[in-house]
C-alpha cells in the first residue's frame, strides 16, 4: 500500500512538473522581437559612473553614448537580428554589439564600443546616481 | 666667438642629429613615423618635452624679461602645472580611448567633418605660421653671426636651416624626435646650468649665498596682488597660464604627438605628471638665471649700451650679449648649442606635427596600404619643408619693406588667436551634450577670433580701463562655445 501511494506521488510530481514547464511562456530571444526600434528608444542608464554610462536612442536611426568624464559620441543604428550595428557619417561601420536582452525594462550587452564584458542597462536611473 | 667655431660647433651637433636619426629610424613605417609605434618609454618622452615645450624665444626670453617683470612669470608657470593635470586627466584619457593619430579626429566623431577639418585647418595655419616665425628668428641669427661672413644669401641660410630638420626627421618622424629631443634637452639644460655656475663663481658666491641673493634682492617678486586691471595681477596670470597649458600642449597635435607614442595610458599620464613638475622647476631655473645674468651685469659694471635703445635694455638681448661676450668661450659654446636646441626642438616637431595632421586630416592616408603611405609621408613632409622655407623668405621680405614696423610679430601674434577656435569646440564638446549644425562650425571659428581681436583691441575703451593680457584665449574660446550654442540642436528632449 506504501509503495502503490509513493509511487502515485512521484507520478502526480512529474505531471505537476511537466504541466508546469509546458505552460510557461518560451523565452523570447531579442531576434525574435518584431520592433526593436521601439523597445529601444529613449535613455538607458548603466548606473555606474563608468565609460557610456547613459545611452540615449533619438529615434530609430540615430543614438547617442554619453561619459559623464569627458564626452558624448552620436551614431547612426540599426538593430540586426541580436545585433547593435553602429554606423558613423560616412556610413563606415564602427561596430558591432550583441544584444542578450531587450525588454522595457532592461537592455544587456554582451560587449558595447570599446568595453568587453556584459554591460546592464536599465530604465531607471538609481537614486545613488541621481545623487552624483 | 669666431664663424668657424661656430661652424664647427653647429656641425658636430647636427651631424650628432643625424646619427640618432640613422639609429632610430632603420626599418621605420609610417606607424614608427607618426606614433613611433606606441613604444617609447615615458620618462624619455617626459624629459623630451621640455624642450619642445620651450622654444628659442622663451630661451632668452624668459631670462631676459625678469628685469621688468621679476618673477611674475612664474604665477603662470604654476597655472600651467593646473593646466597639465587636466591634460592627464581628462585629455589623454580620451585620446588613447578613442587611439588617435591625429587629435582632430575627436572633433569629427564628436561633431562632424566641418567641424574637423576647421581644427585641423586652425592648426596648420597657426603652427606652419608659428614655426617659421621661430625659425626665421634663427635663421636670421646664423645669417648675422656666421654666413654673412661668407657672403651666402639668406635663401640659402634658410634651406639650410629646414634642410637640416628634414635631413634626421623625414624617416623615423616622432620616433626618432622623442630621441632627438632627449639630446637637445640635455644641451638646452646644460647651456642654463652652466651659465647660472659660471655667474655664482664669478661673484663669488655660495650656493646657498646665491639663493638668498636672488630671493632677497630687486628680482624675485612672484606674487602680483595689488592691482586687478594690471596684468601681472596673479588669478589673471594663473588662469591664463592653465588655460595656455590646456590649449597649446593639450590640444595641440605637436606636442600630443610625443604622449601618444606612449605605451599606454598610465605611462602617457605618469609621463604628464613628472613633465609639469619637472618643467616647473626648469622654468624656476630659467628665471633665477635671469635674476642673476642683471645682478653679475650691474655688479661687474658691464657696458650694456649696445645692447640697450633710450637707455633700456633690450631685454632679449642680455643673455646672448652676456653668454657670447662675458662668459668665457666654453660658456658661449654652450650658449650656442643650448639656442640651437631649444629652438629646433620646437621646429622638428612641428614639421612633423604639420605632416601628420595634413595626411591623417585630410589626406587619410589611414586607410591606404604601407608603400602608399611612406611614399604620401615623404611627399607631404618635403611639402611642409619647402612651404616653412617659403614662409621664412617671406618674413624676410615683409621685414625687409618695412623695417620700422613690427608686421612678423604681429603676424605671428594674429596666429595665436587660432587656438581659441580649438579651445571652444573642445571644451563645447567635453562639457555640453548637444550636438552642432556641423557645416555652420566654420564661420563661429571664423567670427569669434575677429570679435576677440576687435574686444582686445578696445577692452582699455570698452571695460573701463581692463587690460587683456593672456586672456583673450580664454575670451576666444567663451565666444567660440557661445557661437556654438547658438548653432546647436538638442541632444535629450
Amino acid at each position: 500500500m506504501k509503495i502503490k501511494q509513493i509511487l502515485w506521488f512521484f507520478l502526480l510530481l512529474i505531471l505537476n512538473s511537466s504541466l508546469a514547464v509546458s505552460c510557461k511562456p518560451p523565452k523570447r530571444s531579442v531576434k525574435d522581437i518584431k520592433n526593436p526600434y521601439k523597445l529601444l528608444a529613449g535613455t538607458w542608464y548603466l548606473n555606474s559612473y563608468e565609460l557610456y554610462h547613459k545611452i540615449y536612442f533619438q529615434d530609430s536611426s540615430h543614438v547617442g553614448f554619453d561619459t559623464h568624464i569627458d564626452t558624448v559620441f552620436f551614431y547612426n543604428y540599426i538593430v540586426n537580428a541580436d545585433t547593435l550595428e553602429l554606423y558613423d557619417q560616412y556610413g563606415d561601420m564602427v561596430n558591432q554589439n550583441i544584444i542578450l536582452k531587450l525588454d522595457g525594462d532592461s537592455l544587456v550587452f554582451a560587449n558595447l564600443l570599446d568595453k568587453e564584458g556584459i554591460q546592464r542597462y536599465s530604465r531607471i536611473k538609481s537614486e545613488t546616481t541621481k545623487q552624483k | 666667438m669666431s664663424a668657424s667655431l661656430v661652424l664647427i660647433v653647429l656641425t658636430a651637433y647636427f651631424s650628432l642629429l643625424i646619427l640618432i636619426s640613422l639609429i632610430t629610424s632603420h626599418n621605420a613605417n609610417t606607424q614608427d613615423f607618426f606614433v613611433a609605434n606606441k613604444q617609447s618609454p615615458w620618462f624619455l618622452v617626459a624629459f623630451g618635452m621640455i624642450g619642445a615645450s620651450l622654444s628659442g624665444v622663451t630661451f632668452i626670453s624668459v631670462p631676459g624679461a625678469v628685469l621688468s617683470t621679476q618673477f611674475s612669470y612664474f604665477q603662470m608657470v604654476l597655472g600651467y602645472l593646473l593646466g597639465y593635470w587636466v591634460i592627464g586627466g581628462v585629455l589623454l584619457p580620451l585620446y588613447y580611448r578613442l587611439n588617435l593619430i591625429s587629435i582632430y579626429s575627436y572633433l569629427d566623431e564628436r561633431f562632424g567633418f566641418w567641424s574637423y577639418k576647421t581644427g585641423s585647418f586652425f592648426f596648420l595655419l597657426s603652427r606652419t605660421i608659428g614655426a617659421s616665425f621661430r625659425l626665421f628668428l634663427a635663421a636670421m641669427v646664423l645669417q648675422l653671426g656666421l654666413f654673412d661672413h661668407w657672403g651666402m644669401p639668406f635663401w640659402a641660410t634658410t634651406v639650410i636651416c629646414i634642410g637640416l630638420i628634414w635631413v634626421y626627421t623625414y624617416r623615423g618622424g616622432i620616433k626618432t624626435i622623442v630621441w632627438t629631443d632627449t639630446l637637445q634637452t640635455t644641451f638646452l639644460l646644460v647651456a642654463v646650468v652652466m651659465s647660472v655656475i659660471l655667474i655664482k663663481d664669478d661673484l663669488n658666491l655660495s650656493f646657498q649665498a646665491m639663493i638668498h641673493q636672488i630671493f632677497t634682492g630687486n628680482y624675485a617678486k612672484i606674487w602680483y596682488w595689488d592691482d586687478p586691471l594690471g596684468s601681472l595681477f596673479f588669478p589673471k596670470q594663473f588662469i591664463s597660464g592653465a588655460f595656455i597649458a590646456i590649449v597649446m600642449t593639450g590640444l595641440d597635435q605637436d606636442l600630443m604627438q610625443k604622449n601618444l607614442t606612449c605605451r599606454n595610458i598610465g605611462e602617457a599620464q605618469k609621463n604628464m605628471f613628472w613633465f609639469s613638475i619637472v618643467l616647473v622647476i626648469v622654468n624656476l631655473i630659467f628665471l633665477c638665471l635671469g635674476a642673476l645674468l642683471y645682478m653679475y651685469t650691474f655688479e661687474k659694471g658691464i657696458d650694456v649700451s649696445s645692447i640697450s635703445t633710450n637707455g633700456q635694455i633690450r631685454t632679449d638681448k642680455i643673455y646672448p650679449f652676456l653668454a657670447l661676450n662675458h662668459f668665457g668661450l666654453v660658456a658661449g659654446i654652450f650658449f650656442l648649442l643650448g639656442i640651437t636646441a631649444a629652438t629646433y626642438a620646437s621646429a622638428d616637431s612641428a614639421l612633423t606635427s604639420l605632416t601628420t595632421s595634413f595626411c591623417v586630416d585630410f589626406l587619410h592616408i589611414m586607410s591606404k596600404d604601407e608603400a602608399q603611405k611612406k611614399v604620401i609621408v615623404r611627399r607631404v613632409h618635403l611639402f611642409f619643408s619647402l612651404l616653412l622655407v617659403l614662409m621664412i623668405l617671406l618674413f624676410k621680405e615683409i621685414t625687409d619693406a618695412y623695417p620700422k614696423s613690427n608686421v612678423i610679430g604681429n603676424i605671428f601674434a594674429a596666429a595665436s588667436y587660432t587656438y581659441g577656435p580649438l579651445l571652444g569646440l573642445y571644451a563645447f564638446g567635453l562639457l555640453s551634450r548637444l550636438k552642432v549644425r556641423d557645416s555652420l562650425v566654420p564661420w563661429v571659428c571664423v567670427v569669434a577670433p575677429i570679435l576677440t581681436y576687435l574686444i582686445n583691441t578696445y577692452s582699455e575703451t570698452l571695460f573701463f580701463g581692463y587690460i587683456f593680457a593672456y586672456e583673450h584665449l580664454i575670451l576666444n574660446g567663451l565666444l567660440t562655445f557661445i557661437g556654438l550654442w547658438f548653432i546647436s540642436l538638442p541632444y535629450e528632449d
